[in-house]
């Protein structure tokens, strides 16, 4: 019960250009609830995205089941309710936008389902707002920050009312300003009760959700929270993963006999370090 | 003639009074550089820092005559870029630059085609060419034997953006100019990438000039850094230095490393580090030099 996302036993091949199967996700099991907030963090090739693409059916399992909110995703007729159930919000800022001003552009997806026009204009306005870009929505969207962009991109799926947002590397191609903006929404959806999976190599933005996946070579290396997963330096340096700069720091000053736990943001580090002094 | 000693001292890059106007005259009209004065001396690793829109992108298209000055001089090797044609091509010679996401730039049928196109458009012989796209693939760690004749789009994403710099690479340029190279790599391709710039420059005595968004990286790498600002030279100076001014710099809104945030944070709980510790050892130690002290 409660979960809205459950792999079971998926496995997924992609065919390369020799025309040989290469497997890109093996044999993975995984269930997230409804309001949780999962980072999944794994190295270039992984299969994050590949992972991400099951949950809206843009890919579908070779072995195994996905199902979203009930649905299975193999299920052809319900494509159209699996893609309104879970949005994705993609990498690169300048791909996602298809109109010439902000509104329409948010509109677009909404326009698409056919609902009333006034559901749509409410559904645009409650988006802009969520997203914080009221000011911006004459705009045309090549005149916007990457930041910007990808918040409007974000409305973009806002507005088709998904229970399920998947972020895949949202955040990549922006500077640490944009970055911020948009981990600061995916937060506050959150609050909301969207179901959040953020996919990232920001191991400092992994660190903020409630539970993190490491993929590693199309399989589960590990499942836990961000103090578990984070603390672990042995297991994120055998993974070609960053370990945050404040565990490595902790971990030197605990070994010069300091008593320091083991925290993720710079001012829960300053306040440990603080009450050592 | 110059002495060698007298060369050494020559500035590599120079810029005089450096303006550019983008679209002058339309009502577009906007100043992206302001009466730049820089001196970039050869061997250094500058690093590039500024907000988006700053000039930063601007500054570096000039170095390499991609943009010519609306107004004073850019000199390069001692050749001004404002020059007649013929000249130019020398100087696109010694100036590699690799823009943002270089990956989208290849696109020969194999990863040798693609790092050969630049030498071989400069009508060189086979064996030279053969010989620098070896080397080139060798400095950024593919090997030719297995990756040579593959399709660079079977490449995996760390290994593409290698190949990309290996074109660059196979100019043999004097300064290498980088826009975000480390930008949508995971940690180890940014680790690798940093590596490689640090290799090309202290063995190779590459000039090397990197825009970058992670203070980290800059702070880490950098001999020298050089702070944008609405188009206009904000700092100049070593990383410490520069780093040093943080209310000044996150005004800018530009970050700071780690080490200086913490640094902040501790201050405003009223625990004073002393010093600009750029690395995790050096605060470390900072924090240890506290301990004693409040102990003594």
């Amino acid at each position: 019960m409660g979960s809205i996302i459950e792999f079971q036993n998926v496995s997924f091949d992609y065919i390369n250009h020799e025309g040989l199967k290469k497997r890109a996700l093996n044999n993975i099991s995984l269930e997230v609830d409804k309001g949780e907030f999962l980072a999944i963090v794994g190295s270039n090739g992984s299969g994050k995205s590949t992972l991400a693409k099951h949950i809206n059916a843009l890919l579908l399992p070779a072995e195994g089941t996905v199902h979203i909110d009930g649905y299975d995703t193999s299920d052809e007729e319900k494509l159209w309710d699996i893609r309104r159930t879970a949005g994705m919000v993609f990498q690169n800022p300048d791909n996602q936008l298809v109109a010439t001003i902000v509104e329409e552009d948010i509109a677009f997806g909404a326009e698409n389902l056919g609902l009333p026009r006034e559901e749509i204009i409410k559904r645009v306005d409650d988006s802009l707002e969520m997203v914080e870009m009221n000011d911006y929505r004459g705009k045309a969207p090549h005149m916007l920050s990457g930041g910007q962009k990808q918040r409007v991109a974000i409305a973009g799926v806002l507005a088709l009312n998904p229970k399920i947002i998947v972020f895949d590397e949202s955040t990549a191609m922006l500077d640490p300003k944009g970055r911020r903006e948009v981990m600061d929404i995916a937060m506050k959806l959150n609050k909301g009760g969207k179901t959040i999976i953020f996919i990232t190599h920001f191991m400092e933005e992994a660190a903020l959700a409630d539970r993190v996946v490491i993929l590693n070579e199309g399989e589960i290396a590990k499942d836990g929270t961000p103090q578990e997963i984070f603390s672990n330096i042995a297991l994120l340096d055998n993974l070609c993963l960053d370990v945050p700069k404040s565990v490595l720091l902790a971990d030197q000053l605990r070994k010069s006999g300091m008593d320091i736990k083991n925290v993720f943001s710079i001012e829960e580090m300053a306040e440990e370090i603080c009450s050592q002094l | 003639m110059q002495s060698a000693i007298e060369k050494k001292e020559l500035p590599f890059i120079k810029f005089e009074k450096v303006s550019y106007v983008y679209m002058e005259g339309s009502p577009f009209e906007t100043i992206a550089l302001k009466d730049v004065d820089l001196e970039i001396m050869p061997g250094e690793f500058l690093g590039v820092i500024g907000h988006t829109g700053s000039g930063k992108t601007t500054l570096v298209q000039h170095i390499n005559a991609l943009l010519k000055p609306t107004s004073g001089k850019v000199i390069i090797k001692g050749v001004e870029t404002s020059t007649e044609k013929s000249k130019l091509n020398a100087l696109r010679k010694t100036v590699g630059l690799v823009f943002q996401y270089p990956e989208y730039q290849l696109f020969e049928e194999s990863v040798v085609k693609d790092v050969a196109y630049g030498p071989k458009n400069l009508g060189m012989g086979k064996e030279e060419i053969e010989r620098r796209v070896a080397a080139a693939l060798s400095h950024v760690g593919l090997d030719i034997d297995e990756v040579g004749d593959k399709s660079p789009f079977e490449l995996s994403g760390g290994q593409k953006r290698r190949a990309a710099f290996a074109g660059v690479l196979a100019m043999e340029p004097d300064i290498l100019i980088l826009d975000e190279p480390t930008a949508g790599l995971d940690p180890k391709g940014r680790k690798e990438v940093l590596e490689l710039l640090v290799k090309l420059n202290k063995e190779e005595n590459m000039t090397v000039i990197m825009i970058s968004h992670y203070m980290d990286e800059i702070a880490a790498v950098c001999s020298k850094v050089l702070v944008m600002d609405k188009g206009e030279v904000s700092m100049f100076d070593a990383p410490r230095e520069v780093f040093s001014h943080y209310e000044e710099l996150k005004s800018l809104g530009l970050d700071v490393p780690y080490t200086l945030n913490l640094v902040q944070q501790m201050k405003s709980r009223g625990v004073n580090i002393k010093g600009t510790p750029l690395t995790l050892d050096e605060m470390y130690a900072s924090i240890a030099a506290a301990k004693e002290g409040k102990n003594a």
